[in-house]
Order: C-alpha cells, then structure tokens, then sequence
C-alpha cells in the first residue's frame, strides 16, 4: 500500500517547513520532499488542497479514558486512594477505549498520548503510551505498557491522606513516603539477590517494588507531578539522591526554578495553564513559562492533563502561549517531536522523516486557529477521518 | 487632694515640667510651680516622665483570659448563632484575668473591651478601667454605645462549616435583614422586647457606633457601602488594606480607623496587606490613627513593642504618641475624660524613669484616677 | 568582591566594640581593626552606624508554615500522621519563596535553622540556611540535617488525642519516644537489616551525630526528658525552655544547651503560663551557657528577636549575653560556630548594619550582607517592619 500526499505544506519538525509532497508505504514514511522521486505504482493520491500536513500531536500527561466524560463513579479510575503507594496498578487495566473524547481528540489532532495514574497519592501507578484507532480496543491502540511511573507532591496528596488521617499530610511527608519506597526497593533488590546467591527460590515477589526497581534501574521514568517550586526542588533532590530518570509534570512555577531545571537536565510538561487557578498551587500559572521553556532551549511537552483541560483542545492552549510570545514553530515541536523524545518513542513518531510511523494530520489552517480543523488524518498510515 | 510635684509631662505635644494636682480622681490644675497647702498629699516626680495613661481601644481581656488553658477562660465569640446583638461583654469580663493586671502594669488605664469577630453581628462592647475587682465599677460610660460587627472572611471562616454562611455575600446580606428588621421593630406601634433589636435601633438612631473588624479591601468598601445606605456612625478596625487604595482611603477620612495587631506574621488571607508602613501612608494621608493590640492576640504588656517598631519609621514620636492616648480616647467618644494630661480629666497616668521609646525605660507606676494601681515590678 | 565597611561601631560579640574598619572579601572577613588602608573594590562610610553580626534565628518554621495564603494547603509544618515521623524533613516542606525569608532578611537574620512542628514527640529534621535570596534554593542549605525536633507536653497531646487517639497524656509520649529509641536501637543490632529511614533517623541522635532539639514548656516535661535520654545516655538541648528558670540548676549542672521563646505571646496554653522574660538572666547566672532566643515565627515575628535580647537584658540578661544570645549562641546551639556568629577573621561575611545600637528596638536595619554580598539595602528596598 503506497499513498502520496501532493500540494502540502510539510511541517515536518525538524527541519522548516516545505511545500511539497509525502510518500507513504505500509504505514511508514518513504519520502517526503518537493517531488518524491520514487512516485511509481501509488495505490492512492490525496490532494492536500495546500493544507498543513504534520504530524498528529502527542499528549504526553493524559487521563483520557480513564475517567470517560460524562461518565459517572463507576467510570473513574483515575486515582487509587486505597493507600498512599500504590505503584503495582497500572493505568492500562482502567482503561476505556470508548470514551467519547478519543475522536474528539483526534479531531483535534491528538493522535496519541500517555495515560497516567492520577495524582492523589505520592507514588501512583504506571502509565501506558496509546495511539488512536478507530477499532475502539486496547491491543489496537497500545504504543508501549508501563513506561513510567506516576509519583505526586504537593497539595493533592496531603488533601487525600490528611482526610484518612495517614501519611502524608505535609509535603515533608509526601517527600518521606516516596523516599521511603524508594529504599524499600533497594532493600527488595539486596533480597532478590541474596536469594540467587543462595540459589534459592525467590518467594516474595512484591509487584509495588517491582516498579521501583524499574525506576532504579533507569527503565522507565518517574513521572512525577509538581506544581510550586518547592515540589519541583523536592523531585530534584531525591531524583539526585536515587539517580533516577525523571519528568516534571505540570510545573506550574517553572519561571521561578528554571536554572535548577534546566541544570538538572530533567525534562517537563507544561500544563494544563488554560484552565482556572483551582487550587491554592496555581497561584502563579503563567502561559509565559511556554515563552521561557523555549527561551531556556530545555525539552519539554505541552500536556492537556484530559480532562483537566480536554485534549481535542490542545492545539488551542499552545496557540495561547503565541498570544504569550512564545514561538510559533517552537509551540508545534511542543505538540509534536518533545512529546516524542520525553516518552522515549522518537524512533517512530513526533516528526515527518524518513522510516517512520506515518502519523499524521492534515489541517486546513493553522492548527493555533480555533476555525481550523483536521481533513484527513491517519495514524500508522492507516486512514482515520 | 494629690499634688504630682515637678514630673516632666507629656504636656500639649512636648515635654515640660509641671505640677498635677488631683481631686476627685480627676487633674484640677495643671501648671508649673502650684503652691502645696497642707491638705495636699505630695509626690514627688522630679526624676520621672508622666504620660497620659495608655488606651487601646480593640481588645478582648476579661473576655478571652489567659492563663486559663483555652476553653475555660475562652467567653469571646457567642458562636451558637451568626447574629448575637444583644450578648455584652461585660457579662463576661473576669476583672480577674491577668491580662487585665500586667495591662495596668504596662501603664494602659483604659481598655475597649469587644466580643470577638467570628459573628457578623458581636454584641456589645464595653470600655473599662483597667483596675479592680467587680467589672460594673470599672466601666467607663461612653456617650454612644459601642457594637461589635465583623466582615469578611472571619465570620465566613467561622461559618463556613456549620450550614448557616458560606460566602461574604451572606456576611452582607445577614447585617443588611437584620437591619431592615430592626426598623420595622422600631416603627411598630406595638411591641414585644427583643434586645437583638433593640441594640441594632440603637445603631439606627445613632446612639450606637458599630466597631466593624475588616481586613481586606473589597469588604472595607462593603461596609462603607452599607453603613452609609443605612447612616449608620462605624469605625474600621484592623482595616489591613486600607493604606493599599489611597482613593478608597481619602474617601473614607471621616472614619476612625484602628489599626493592628502589627507585631504579629503574615498567616492568612486576611492579614495579606500586613504591614507596619500603613501606619505611616494613612498618617501622610491625614488619619488620626488609634492601634490596638486585640489583646491577647498581642498581650497588653507588650503593646509598647508596636510603639517602638512603628517608631522605625521615623514619624514625629507625637503622632505615635497619639495613637496610644488621644486617638483612642476620641474613637470611644472619651476626649473629654482621658487620652490626654489636662485641667478636667482623669488622672490617668503611666509613669516612667524615662523615655518611653527607650526599651530600657519601666513604667514605675501606673494611676487610674490618682491612685496608684501597678507598674512593673 | 571585596568590601570595606568603614568607621562604623564595630560589636564582634565574642569581643568588645571599637570604632573600626572591616574588611570583606570572596564572602569572608578577612580584617577588622580599628584602621585598614586597603583598597576594596566597594567602599561603605559607615560613620555613625553599627556594625554586627548577622542574627541567626535557631527556631522557626518560614517556609514551612506557609504565610500570607492559604493555612490548609501552604502549611507543612507537622506530619501528625503517626507521632513518629523521625523520616521527615524540614527541608522538603519549605517554600523558599516564602515571604517570611524577606521579613528575615530585613530584619537583619542572615541564617535561618527551620525546623518541623511540635505534634510529633518525634517530629523529623531541621535544615539550616544561610537567608541569601539571590543564590538559588540548595545552595542557601549550610546544614542539611541541623537537629533532630522532638516534643513533649501540650502539643502532641492534642495532635494525637484528635487524630487517631494514639497518645492522650504525657505517659504516652514519654512511652512512644522510649519504644522508637529502643526500636532503633534492635534495628541497629539486627545482622542483616533492610534499609529503614526511621530508625537510622533516630540512631543518629542515640550514636550523638545529630543534636535531638526537644519542644519542652514546663519543667516538669523538661525533667522527664533528661530521665529518659539519661537512660539512652544521650543529652538533649532545648527549644522554648519556658520554665527553664524553675530547674535552672539542673540544666546548668548538666550543661544543657537551652533556646528560649518566644517570649511575647498570650498565655493561651495551661504550660506557658509561668512563662517570664526573667528566664534568660536566671538561666545565664544558674551557669547554664550559650543561651539562646528565638522567635518561633511566625509564632511572633522574626523581626522581634533584637527585642527579646534587649527585653532579657531588661530582665536580668547582662547585656554581653543578651547579644550572644542572638548571635554566637544559636552558632554554637547548631555546630556553626566555626563560620557563623561572630565578627572574626575567616568567618563568613554575614554582617548587619544598623543606625541605632542592635538592642535598641527602633533601630533600622540599612544593610544585610550574606557571605560578603548584599542581601538586604534599605535605600534599594525600602524599609521592612
């Protein structure tokens, strides 16, 4: 199956924009460039009528499906309350692919995101990379299982445990709870490995450890969710205390601690900033932290946080943070190529380049444009309209 | 008759040295060099500083005691309602709390004594003496009575859990029914006594002064709003943000404002504008302020510490002078009775070894109408 | 960076004041006398002022205890999960843009030991910071792991008879900090012991690496903490101290170091109620040594510590330990004297400059140096109350 895309403008988020044309075979980008230059035995050509080809956005901190809109009780499973650890659930097991905002989303051109646990307890669960299809079922759907591991500080935690009366109640607390499970997980680890020595059988297999040591080990990331400074600090120390791999989700004061960030190497995903300021940590959201993150040249995402702020909308918050001063073309690689690189999956989406995955979006105007829309899109080269 | 002989006095805005002769609990001359005839008691001031005894007009002592581990002592807010006009204070001032005692030893003679600010309508303040034993002999009669209120996010803190006021719209809209009540009360021909309305007719009639706790600006222009709706006589106090708006500041001029505690750390909301140069912008902008303790928020015995720390900003020590004695007096209506040493009014004294300003200086005796009633050990 | 602050009234605290020079540079004092002919690159005429060490506060909770915002989500100050909590941090818990370290700045505080609250009989670690609010958060730590809070009396009663009832009288406390110490210690006899962050918290004050700084009001709390360290055989030091004068003899014979305060609040609690500001000048001529003053804030602001120290003096404090007592004590009280406290050669260049003597409530603060820098400048910033 070969399908040519003619008369777009290729905005393909590594290089400027082109007029031209897109090869795709099985789902896989053969070419894109002014002319394609291999343009024999096309099974199908689609005329761009001058529209922006792109690649489909990636929503990198999501919870859609699992907490389907308009939905009730039975339908949350965002956040395991159960106990402060909670890091053997997986968003994966909750999800529903029916829910309503998965089109919607991708009429909006969010083709993919990353499902996380919410963030009520310090270490939460571990999250799932999904990719549209219309075949509504999981397997279709599934990119990468358990590619991170959801932690929170803050405010959201001691809310939650100061109502059940356990730790933590206090961010001192929360940052206890996650150190704690982390040198659990090392006592695990001398466990497991006295057990080979001994060439015994090892009996005790604990699924919660078995996630920290995922974390420990570098497999996977923790995903932790920050707002104030002092959260994001908290995350700092212990991510140098553990050496761990690391992504600030939310960041809301990102301005106020950019050098230590930025000095930190850690990747962040900024957002949802187009909502209220609900709680008393987002005091000080700003659409300028897009501007400065671009400023500053650090990775970072635009994240919705669905159904914080729906997903299909997306588009429209980094449109805002143009309104902001940020960067138009910097705004887009936001959406789409630093997604791509923070969830590791940058080897076969985020840009329109040579092998790989043909997840695209064809808009009729700029996507920042509220009046804009998308006219074809697929996902894996398969057609998704 | 005493005659206070040769005291350096805190005398019309300087220091001079004077004489006092005292009769009656009250200063029948002022003046230097009064001759003593033998049915004056002397006393001999010459090494000593005489300033009008100290008032504080905001306090809760005798109502909210210490030493009495909290509940017991604890008499400030009548919280089985939002609206409690007709509950006084006097019926629960223990003249017995120390707070009251270390107050006179720190040289305040008279003290404004009000139920606290969770309801939107108190109750009735009262103004005493700072010494004695039995609360009706020390209360100070004050031309208008006083009536406590409160709004904004006190009594909607207080409230917010208990059903009966969620937002600071019902804070306005409580005082507002209740004072359309109160004039349907006092236009019905016929009758039955209730002391709820009968306070709020007296803020009506203007034979009461509402002494309205506020903090933030958005509700100090609620007030302002409602009281002149109404034409009702109304201080601020506390007042936190008024200094931020100088326009809304001007346009309230002819309002006592109290303010304070300041000596105490930014913890909320309310005490969000907290800071000691508003003392110095509403001073600039004309207001003849008063500062209070809200004891025991701030101890009476450590009232001076607000002296000092508000003398950082390097006003006339006059001005700051006047909001410990003058000031106050004239809130309560008392000008004419205390706040000041002059010919007619009590001899209410804080006698010092020195400039009050000096951390180093001690009250050596405190007089409540000639009589000598502590200072500091 | 050198600085040279020039005929000022010089107090070095551990000496006696002359009219000199002091010399700062590379964030040191690096000379004062009474004439220095260097050339500095920065040259301050201080004719008239006072010069003094930068106070240090031994006992707050900025940063903690959130200010000006909301009570519920800023304040971490105590994890009441459990009475024990010997795992959590200061450190984690503090907003460092806090307005409270601007107050302490303007006050001419230059070192801040913060510690958590007094629910907990063991409530966690302290930090101390140097208050520069030009370097970023980290780098203001000077002692990451300061002392070790504990509690006795009132406060944990309350905190733990509401959540949970698991201690109702002072019996339990003493019970509960008895059973963690003995606890830890089994964990530390243990051959083969997973990693617990509780117990190695509490080793450290029994193996004498971390100072135990116990909350006590009433004596009789006081003496119940010396019968139970003298069974640990370990020594405490104290934080409030407040009827410290009724077993003066005591603490002097043991020489136990004391923090007393704060000393301006109501007497709204049964164990403050023998509180006095004759306790320091009691405590200095039972023998007890480097007393120290602190304010709790925001108990009471930190700028009334200058005016306790003069109050004390008042009080019976002589004047030589009243100014220690907010200087070089509190250095020793924390193991900093060595860097911090005191106008010396080679100490840090943390220096106040004020216009009136430092015990002279109505004194203003014109200039705050933290390592050599200028934290605070009146005429930059205005004046703060």
């Amino acid at each position: 199956m070969r399908t040519l895309i003619t008369n777009v403008v290729v905005h393909t988020m590594t290089s400027e924009p082109f007029k031209g044309e897109v090869l795709i075979e099985n789902g896989v980008i053969k070419e894109a460039g002014y002319k394609v230059k291999n343009s024999e035995k096309i099974d199908e050509t689609i005329d761009g009528k001058g529209g922006m080809l792109m690649p489909g956005f990636i929503d990198a901190h999501s919870h859609i499906g699992l907490n389907p809109d308009g939905q009730g009780y039975e339908y949350d499973d965002v956040n395991e309350y159960s106990d402060p650890v909670t890091s053997n659930v997986r968003s994966l097991d909750g999800f529903t692919p029916t829910d309503i905002s998965i089109p919607e989303a991708a009429k909006g051109g969010v083709m993919i995101y990353c499902v996380l646990t919410g963030s009520a307890n310090p270490v939460g669960g571990l999250s799932f990379i999904a990719k549209y299809s219309k075949k509504k079922n999981v397997k279709e759907m599934l990119i990468r299982e358990d590619n991170g591991l959801k932690m929170a500080t803050g405010e959201n935690p001691k809310r939650v445990y100061s109502e059940q009366k356990k730790m933590p109640v206090t961010r001192m607390g929360t940052a206890a709870v996650i150190r704690k499970f982390f040198f659990d997980a090392k006592n695990y680890i001398e466990k497991v490995k006295k057990a080979e020595k001994e060439g015994k059988p090892f009996t005790e297999h604990d699924s919660k450890m078995e996630a920290a040591v995922m974390v420990l080990n570098k497999q996977i990331p923790a995903r932790v969710h920050c707002h104030r400074a002092e959260d994001i600090l908290t995350a700092i120390r212990i991510k140098k205390e553990f050496d761990i791999d690391m992504v600030i989700e939310h960041c809301t004061e990102y301005i106020k601690v950019k050098d230590e960030i930025k000095e930190a190497g850690i990747p962040i995903l900024l957002g949802p900033i187009m909502s209220s300021r609900s709680k008393v940590e987002l005091r000080d959201m700003t659409f300028n932290s897009y501007r400065v993150a671009l400023e500053e040249g650090i990775l970072f995402g635009c994240m919705s946080d669905h159904p914080v702020f729906p997903s299909e909308v997306l588009r429209l918050q980094a449109g805002m943070a143009c309104n902001y001063g940020a960067d138009e073309a910097g705004m887009l690689k936001s959406l789409t190529i630093m997604p791509a690189k923070i969830l590791g999956i940058d080897d076969e989406y985020g840009s329109i380049e040579e092998g790989k995955k043909a997840n695209l979006c064809l808009w009729n105007g700029h996507p920042f444009d509220a009046r804009s829309k998308t006219i074809w899109n697929s996902v894996d080269g398969f057609l998704e309209v | 008759m005493i005659l206070f002989k040769n005291g350096k006095c805190w005398y019309e805005g300087e220091f001079k040295k004077l004489d006092i002769l005292v009769q009656d609990g009250r200063i029948k001359e002022i003046a230097s060099g009064i001759n003593p005839d033998e049915t004056m008691e002397q006393i001999d001031m010459d090494q000593k500083t005489i300033y009008p005894g100290f008032i504080d007009p905001h306090t809760h002592v005798g109502v909210f005691e210490e030493k009495a581990g909290g509940f017991a002592g604890n008499d400030v807010n009548e919280t089985s309602s939002p609206v409690t006009a007709g509950v006084r204070a006097l019926d629960g001032l223990n003249p017995l709390d120390p707070g009251i005692m270390e107050a006179r030893n720190a040289g305040y003679t008279t003290v404004c004594v009000l139920p606290g600010s969770a309801n939107v309508i108190g109750g009735e303040g009262v103004v005493i003496k700072t010494a004695g034993t039995v609360a009706d002999e020390m209360v100070v009669k004050t031309p208008k009575k006083i009536v406590k209120m409160a709004f904004g996010r006190n009594p909607q803190w207080h409230w917010g859990g208990r059903k009966t006021l969620y937002t600071r719209l019902q804070v306005a809209a409580l005082v507002r029914d209740n004072l359309n009540k109160a004039k349907d009360y006092m236009n019905k021909e016929e009758k039955e006594y209730d002391y709820n309305m009968e306070v709020l007719s007296g803020l009506l009639k203007k034979e009461s002064v509402a002494r309205v706790h506020v903090a933030n600006l958005e509700d100090i222009e609620t007030i302002k709003r409602i009281m002149e709706e109404y034409d009702i006589l109304y201080t601020l106090d506390h007042a936190t943000a008024l200094h931020t708006d100088k326009e809304v500041a001007e346009s309230l001029k002819d309002v006592p404002v109290i303010l304070g505690p300041l000596n105490v750390a930014g913890k909320s909301y309310q005490t969000y504008d907290l800071t000691f140069k508003s003392v110095q912008i509403l001073n600039e902008l004309g207001f003849k302020l008063s500062m209070m303790t809200d004891a025991p928020v701030i101890p009476l015995n450590y009232g001076i510490i607000q002296m000092w720390l508000i003398d950082k900003l390097r006003m006339d020590r006059k001005n700051i002078l006047d909001m410990f004695t003058i000031n106050p007096a004239k809130v309560l209506g008392l000008e004419d009775e205390i706040g000041s040493l002059e010919k007619g009014k009590y001899a209410d004294f804080a006698v010092t070894d020195g400039d009050i300003f000096d951390v180093n200086t001690s009250i050596r005796d405190t007089y409540i109408a000639g009589v000598s009633v502590g200072g500091e050990s | 960076m050198s600085t040279l602050i020039k005929n000022a009234t010089i107090h070095p605290v551990t000496s006696k004041e002359f009219v000199g020079d002091l010399l700062i540079d590379n964030g040191k004092i690096v000379d004062c006398s009474h004439k220095i002919y260097a050339q500095a690159d920065e040259t301050i005429d201080a004719t008239g002022l006072h010069c003094y060490p930068g106070m240090i506060e031994e006992h707050c909770h900025i940063g903690v205890h959130g200010e000006k915002t909301n009570q519920a989500s800023d304040n971490d100050t105590n994890e009441w999960s459990d009475p024990i909590t010997a795992q959590v941090r200061a450190l984690d818990g503090i907003k460092p843009f806090d307005p409270g370290f601007k107050d302490a700045i303007g006050a001419g505080v230059t070192t801040l030991n913060i510690y958590p609250g007094s629910a907990n009989p063991m409530g966690g670690i302290g930090v101390t910071l140097k208050n520069d609010l030009t370097v970023t958060y980290e780098k203001r730590i000077i002692k990451e792991e300061s002392g070790f809070k504990m509690a006795m009396g009132e406060n944990p009663k309350r905190a733990h008879s509401e959540n949970g009832k698991k201690i109702i009288t002072r019996m339990a406390t003493a019970e509960k900090i008895r059973s963690a110490f003995r606890k830890a210690l089994d964990y530390d006899k243990k051959e083969e012991k997973p990693y617990d962050m509780q117990c190695e918290a509490i080793l450290k004050v029994l193996k004498g690496e971390l100072q135990a700084h116990v909350h006590a009001h009433q004596a009789d709390d006081i003496m119940t903490v010396l019968r139970i360290f003298d069974e640990f055989g370990i020594k405490p030091s104290f934080e409030h101290t407040t009827e410290g004068h009724l077993v003066a003899d005591e603490l002097a014979k043991r020489d136990i170091k004391c923090a007393v305060g704060p000393l301006f609040t109501a007497r709204y609690k049964m164990e403050v109620n023998r509180r006095t500001l004759k306790t320091p000048g009691i405590l200095e001529k039972a023998g007890v040594k480097d007393i120290t003053l602190i304010t709790d804030h925001p108990v009471i602001p930190i700028n009334n510590l200058p005016i306790e120290a003069a109050l004390a003096c008042k009080n019976g404090l002589s004047k030589e330990e009243a100014l220690r007592s907010i200087t070089i004590n509190p250095a020793i009280n924390l193991g900093l004297d060595d860097r911090i406290g005191s106008l010396e050669i080679d100490k840090d260049a943390d220096i106040i400059l004020t216009d009136r003597e430092l015990l002279d409530p109505t004194h203003r603060v014109l200039y705050t140096f933290v390592n050599g820098k200028i934290a605070y400048s009146m005429k930059e910033e205005g004046l703060i109350i």
